[in-house]
């Protein structure tokens, strides 16, 4: 699965740590989401979402699709 | 003391203390009694597992999905690893070393279950340690 997490944060000048608290989760968690090497649960991708104001399918594609 | 980490845990530290020390006490005045014995080691063991249990439960509930799936995920491969490992190390002594077994049969058993145990934690080490540098 491709996500958008690396430019999102970018455009919004956030660190991984930013992001990570914003999520409740370990910058170690935000590193393994950007690099495409780790998916999330249904749960927090909707929380990314949230954390963005974007709609999850903006977000997240499916690399196979 | 209900958000300091340590204090939280020392705290539970004191406790399993106290508890070890009256069961020690129990021991030493009542454990020549037939059949109470068992009981004593049957009950302070359990304490320890419950309030290791009760520890884990809360250190597990505050990581993040991630690190719960590194640890899910070395705990079944690694684990498994060092399981198939250590019961190749320990059938291989068992039946072609049967000379380095001398001890007591109390002593074999704790070492055969501290050989298993010691080899899984490493399998289990090195697995979630895959799975973060993986991650990268």
């Amino acid at each position: 699965m491709n996500n958008r997490l690396k430019v999102l944060r970018a455009e919004r000048n956030w660190s991984q740590a930013d992001l990570a608290a914003a999520l409740g989760v370990s910058r170690q968690t935000v590193n393994a989401l950007e690099t495409g090497r780790y998916d999330p649960s249904l749960p927090l991708a909707f929380k990314i979402a949230r954390v963005f104001e974007q709609p999850i399918e903006s977000i997240f594609s499916d690399s196979g699709a | 003391m209900k958000d300091n980490p340590v204090a939280r845990y020392g705290g539970l530290l004191l406790v399993c203390l106290i508890a070890g020390g009256i069961a020690g006490g129990i021991s030493a005045a009542f454990g020549e009694t037939a059949g109470v014995g068992p009981l004593i080691v049957a009950g302070s063991v359990g304490l320890a597992m419950a309030a290791g249990l009760w520890v884990c439960a809360r250190w597990w509930r505050a990581l993040d999905e991630a690190a719960q799936e590194a640890h899910k995920w070395a705990w079944w491969w690694g684990s498994t690893f060092g399981l198939a490992i250590g019961g190749v190390i320990l059938f291989t002594l068992m039946y072609a070393a049967p000379e380095r077994l001398t001890g007591e049969p109390k002593d074999l058993l704790l070492a055969g279950a501290a050989l298993i145990g010691g080899v899984q934690t490493v399998g289990y080490g090195i697995a979630w340690a895959f799975w973060w540098l993986q991650r990268r």
